[in-house]
């Protein structure tokens, strides 16, 4: 830790600090408290309150469960997927190797790409009967004639896979960071001493990664978790509730039936489940630099 | 024979990347029921349909004053929070992990008391509001990022101004922000790319037609467009450029930035 001659001083940066720190508390903080409490309000204008009317509602609807089970294949799918791939990228991104270095804009470009926009490419990808991805499943599922968006396995499958596809780039990154720490020393004595490639990235890379691993992990399950913005573009929630993940029911709730009750309901479970992540996170991060 | 295999996995990878945006740059230039993979006549009419009618360049302005109106408000104040949290031990210092984990908190929840809150203060419906929300979502990572670009920079530098007689403040106008410039490329880059390519905020902030922003305008036209895929794809193709080019010129300071994230 660097410390400044003037140590002692509050003053300076607290003033420094409060700007960001109040933008922070009244766009996060304030409107966290009635938003919590409207989820107890019971839906329309002159509602009780409190009341858990939204939640028993909510729980005892078999739609909503599945949207909770969506929500957790989409995150369980999108993170498994990733991890490996980004692990395999990065290895390769730190390797430095000469003539290479042009890739990393391109292995970057899925994070730069507008999510709508995205969203919209795979919708064509796997709308129309030439595309290349209706082609694919085609072949995949041996139905000749299958709508991939028309069909709920199928659309999930696209909605997973999209998003796989755009959180790649930010796990890599993360990923290549954690490498780029290792001290090449370590490497050299390992292969002094006869130890394969293999052998020194379950050695060596792995553990002293993990923790950048974990980060990358939870980054893309809190972003997967809360995410409405791809799957309402991509498919809407369709076919009948088929990729209507959480998030996804939370946002037509909230700006499509004007619902807010139900949706601030909702968000109760969202937070709830990112609240477990973060402090998994925090518990991660505290536990590595114990090791360290 | 090692190297070969590592050029081939990495055209692999790039591949892979590329492909989808390859595919919509073609759908966009494609004649309309085209059916080859590659298209057999090239086409601008998609392009010049949207760009003659004058809402394209109506929310491409509102989407320029939001991401440039946002970069206004995150790189000021997370260069000064950055720069506490990185030079002194104060109450803000415990305030540090909890900053990184704000985005983890899914931000859709704000929303729906966002909107309530917005509406109270009297700034529902306005570019303003989307300034704000998109500038209270980026701050946690900037400050973060700007806190290790400032670790970067030797504290001798800025005991040699103190010495000099230098103020606190003209210090972090004149000695800490030249040296700190490398942490503002990486928040304008990651700012720009978060503001420009956000449909959410966007969606549920406002609802005018003067205010729509280039995301929220490609969704609403997938509703009305529906079949037109040509016109939808140039719409998409033309409101990614801006991102993509931003961040080819900048993203070396993203990765920089990213590296000391990680490593610090």
């Amino acid at each position: 830790m660097t410390d400044m001659p003037v140590r002692r001083s509050q003053i300076v940066p607290t003033l420094l600090f409060l700007p960001a720190f109040l933008l922070l508390i009244f766009f996060w903080c304030v409107p966290l408290i009635p938003g919590l409490a409207l989820a107890l309000r019971s839906p329309g204008a002159e509602g009780d309150w409190p009341s858990l009317i939204n939640y028993s509602r909510l729980l005892g609807e078999q739609t909503f469960r599945h949207n909770l089970l969506l929500s957790l294949v989409y995150v369980v799918g999108v993170v498994g997927a990733a991890t490996p791939v980004a692990y395999a990228a990065s290895l390769l991104m730190t390797r430095n190797i000469r003539g290479l270095r042009w890739s990393r804009s391109l292995l970057l470009i899925p994070w730069v790409v507008p999510a709508v926009v995205s969203s919209l490419i795979f919708r064509n990808l796997a709308g129309p009967e030439m595309a290349p991805l209706t082609q694919l499943y085609r072949l995949i599922s041996g139905e000749p004639n299958l709508l991939p968006l028309q069909d709920s396995f199928w659309a999930m499958t696209t909605v997973i896979l999209h998003s796989f596809w755009r959180s790649v780039p930010v796990m890599t990154l993360f990923l290549a960071a954690g490498i780029a720490t290792i001290p090449t020393e370590f490497h050299e004595a390992a292969q002094t001493d006869g130890a394969t490639s293999l052998q020194r990235f379950w050695h060596i890379t792995f553990p002293l990664t993990r923790m950048h691993l974990a980060v990358g992990m939870l980054l893309v399950t809190a972003f997967t978790l809360q995410d409405a913005e791809t799957v309402y573009a991509l498919t809407g929630g369709g076919p009948h509730h088929g990729t209507e993940v959480a998030a996804v029911r939370l946002f037509k709730e909230a700006f499509d039936y004007g619902q807010f009750t139900t949706a601030a309901a909702i968000g109760s479970f969202l937070l709830a489940g990112g609240l477990c992540f973060m402090f998994l996170y925090l518990g991660s991060f505290r536990r590595t630099e114990v090791t360290l | 024979m090692k190297r070969q295999v590592h050029w081939l996995l990495m055209i692999l990878f790039c591949g892979l990347a590329v492909l989808p945006i390859l595919w919509g740059i073609r759908t966009s230039l494609s004649p309309e029921g085209e059916r080859s993979l590659v298209p057999s006549s090239v086409t601008l009419e998609h392009y010049r349909k949207i760009l003659s009618q004058g809402f394209f360049y109506r929310y491409a302005f509102n989407s320029a004053i939001v991401s440039i109106g946002s970069l206004a408000v995150v790189a000021p104040l997370s260069l000064a929070a950055g720069y506490a949290l990185a030079r002194f031990r104060f109450w803000g210092s415990k305030m540090a992990p909890l900053l990184l984990a704000f985005p983890l908190l899914p931000a859709i929840t704000f929303l729906v008391p966002l909107v309530r809150y917005l509406n109270v203060i009297g700034l529902y419906d306005s570019l303003p509001a989307l300034i704000l929300a998109n500038s209270a979502f980026c701050t946690p990572f900037c400050v973060w990022m700007m806190r290790n670009f400032v670790h970067t920079v030797p504290v001798s530098l800025e005991e040699a101004g103190l010495l000099d007689g230098c103020s606190r403040f003209s210090l972090l106008w004149r000695i800490v922000l030249p040296s700190a410039l490398p942490g503002l490329m990486a928040v304008t880059v990651f700012v720009f790319v978060q503001v420009w390519n956000n449909f959410i905020f966007a969606y549920a902030l406002t609802t005018a037609q003067s205010l729509q922003v280039l995301p929220k305008a490609v969704v609403g036209f997938i509703g009305s467009w529906r079949t037109d895929w040509g016109g939808l794809m140039a719409m998409g193709i033309l409101t990614l450029l801006p991102p993509v080019i931003v961040f080819q010129f900048l993203q070396r300071w993203f990765v920089a930035g990213m590296y000391g994230l990680s490593t610090k």
